[in-house]
């Protein structure tokens, strides 16, 4: 205990200089942390919301905006498919559901997803429970109710029975579908992902919104594909994409060889596609990783050295401590505790901070997209804290050691 | 009882040559003696003080505490010794910036693995009263005077009952009257206590309040 207090005491001695060496080892570590806590719940969260999204049919185009506006509810829709194909899909014997469903409207930035009551029936595994289930009223059945998710109820103050218009596009500010006004008869459970923020309806009222009014070419999903007529009956049953549960794995596989050749969709998995987009990020990643260790590396080495020297300039001290009493192994645990204390107080700091920093930007990231980037903490993370202890000891073990054999005598003053 | 025989401390220069720090042909003191060593700058009285308490090792001859070669014994015996037997009293105080007074005397009492007992407390703050640092039991060695620190240093060189006090010019960086406080109160104890005294000074005025007086001369030319 007494050693624990010198200890103690001697690092309050020099407040400055040991606070600057908490704040270095702590701001490394909390840059290395954040870099770690942050790739690892951006991947957790978005692979996570991608879960209930098996497969994915949709318009030809880009697959990265397939997922990023149909799981991600993100990005402008590439259009629109025949409802056809999700009408042959669900006969297919490929396919245990096919779900329609349709975007490019919106209420107040919330985007509509018109869909079919057999979502609420969907479960992303086996086994599991609903994906989307019901909180408060229950699922849209007549066209124009709406079930709005947990963060657009609580955000837009909508409550059951509440009443409001969609505007055209994924964004707020578009043209309103006056004389079209929904009611609100459900309240989803939050489901930690963006369709928290989602209002959902039937197909049917995505499409009489639309029907007879002339369409913004763009963010409009189910407006006419390119060189149809306005006034085309076909028009209005169009869907954005399809969300395909497959009967099992090698049936997905056999959909995707058909859809290879399919010039009217394109089928994806949306998790590969998230996967593929994480291989193109990941080197980011590895560098941004690099960069951490390299400067939790510099720091720890910086904290060697200054704690070497610092422990050399005090060795008097630690003479007249032995010249009372101490032994040498009392000065090598006062030296080692005062390191010790030093650099696992920053790494303390800097494990705090860092998530401190993470729950910061994770709180606006989920604002922003509704995803919940929570996840397991990643075990890199309990690497780098365990390297971090480890270097600290080190670090104070290799002055303690040099200061506790040296000799007495000549630093003792007369 | 501690005796000395053909003691000689030796050091290398970095130039190759070799010094004696110190080279004391026989001395010994019984168990609650006083002594002061006298002698001019550079004959060895602080090496010599040292060698005693087992900061250094002698090139050669023994130190024999109760029969026993304490300079033979390993590192860890003698820091065991010391801690038990010896208080250790510095001309510049040598109190620990980071610990207030309190602290600095019970310190003696705690390290080695030992921890101050209640008689220990009460005898500290009995002490302090008696040398008029009641009130400053809670100040920082910096917030006392040269004096008070010295007295401070005296009352954590006897916190353990040693059997042997070493003091090195204790008084050599005080003024007179604090001077003779400081060896009034260092004696007075040392009775107290049955403890053996040797002290270090090169003050006429301060080895004349021994009994006994122990002249050491430039080693390698006169030893004793």
């Amino acid at each position: 205990m007494i050693l624990w207090l010198i200890a103690w005491r001697n690092l309050w001695a020099k407040p400055l200089q040991n606070l600057l060496t908490v704040a270095v080892v702590a701001t490394a570590l909390a840059m290395t942390v954040l870099v770690m806590l942050v790739a690892a719940s951006v991947h957790y969260g978005l692979v996570r919301a991608t879960e209930p999204f098996d497969l994915l049919v949709g318009a030809k185009g880009s697959p990265n905006q397939l997922v990023l506006n149909t799981v991600f509810l993100q990005d402008a829709p590439i259009g629109n498919i025949d409802y056809a194909i999700a009408a042959e899909l669900a006969a297919s014997p490929l396919v245990d559901t096919a779900i329609a469903m349709g975007f490019g409207d919106n209420y107040r930035g919330y985007r509509l997803v018109g869909t079919e009551p057999a979502l609420f029936e969907h479960r992303g595994k086996a086994g599991q429970p609903p994906w989307l289930q019901i909180d408060q009223g229950r699922p849209f059945q007549a066209p124009f109710e709406a079930v709005l998710g947990a963060k657009t109820a609580k955000e837009t103050g909508l409550k059951l029975g509440g009443q409001f218009v969609s505007s055209h596009g994924v964004v707020a500010g578009g043209e309103t579908h006056a004389g079209h006004a929904y009611t609100v008869v459900g309240i989803l459970r939050p489901v930690g992902g963006p369709y928290d923020q989602a209002i959902l309806t039937s197909l049917q009222s995505i499409w009489q919104a639309h029907s007879h009014e002339p369409e913004p070419k763009a963010q409009a999903a189910v407006s006419p594909a390119d060189g149809a007529d306005d006034d085309d009956d076909d028009h209005d049953h169009g869907a954005t994409a399809v969300l395909v549960k497959p009967k099992g794995y090698a049936e997905a596989l056999r959909l995707y060889q058909q859809f290879q050749k399919d010039r009217r969709a394109q089928l994806v998995f949306p998790s590969q596609v998230v996967a593929n987009l994480f291989a193109l990020l990941g080197q980011g990643e590895k560098a941004l990783s690099l960069i951490g260790y390299s400067v939790l590396a510099m720091a720890l080495l910086l904290v060697s050295f200054s704690m070497y020297w610092s422990s050399l300039s005090r060795t008097r001290d630690r003479a007249i401590l032995r010249a009372v009493g101490a032994s040498w192994t009392d000065i090598f645990w006062i030296i080692l505790a005062e390191g010790v204390l030093v650099v696992w107080s920053g790494v303390l700091a800097g494990v705090l901070a860092g998530h401190g920093l993470f729950s910061l930007l994770t709180a606006l990231l989920q604002q922003k997209t509704g995803i919940a980037f929570a996840g397991p903490f990643p075990l890199a993370e309990a690497y780098a804290v365990a390297g971090a202890l480890l270097v600290g000891l080190l670090a104070a073990v290799i002055p303690a050691w040099s200061v506790a054999r040296r000799s007495i005598a000549e630093n003792l003053e007369a | 009882m501690l005796t000395i025989q053909k003691l000689i401390k030796e050091y290398r220069h970095p130039n190759g040559e070799t010094i004696i720090a110190a080279d004391i042909r026989e001395l010994s003191v019984g168990q609650g003696e006083q002594l002061a060593l006298a002698g001019p700058s550079g004959c060895g009285k602080t090496t010599l003080l040292h060698l005693i308490a087992g900061l250094a090792s002698p090139t050669s001859g023994e130190i024999r505490w109760d029969g026993e070669r304490i300079d033979s014994w390993p590192e860890r015996k003698r820091d065991a010794w010391r801690a038990g037997n010896v208080g250790y009293i510095f001309q510049s105080f040598n109190l620990l910036p980071g610990l207030d007074v309190t602290e600095n005397i019970l310190v003696a009492a705690a390290l080695g693995g030992r921890k101050p007992d209640a008689g220990q407390h009460r005898w500290t703050d009995e002490m302090l009263a008696r040398v008029g640092l009641a009130e400053r039991a809670r100040h920082r060695p910096s917030r006392l005077s040269m004096g008070e620190q010295q007295r401070v240093a005296v009352i954590r060189a006897l916190i353990n009952s040693p059997r042997l006090i070493l003091a090195d010019e204790p008084t050599a960086s005080l003024d007179r009257d604090n001077a003779a406080i400081i060896l009034e109160l260092l004696q007075a104890l040392c009775r107290e206590k049955g403890s053996m005294l040797i002290l270090a000074s090169h003050d006429r005025d301060v080895t004349a309040r021994f009994e006994r007086l122990h002249e050491l001369k430039r080693p390698g030319r006169n030893p004793v």
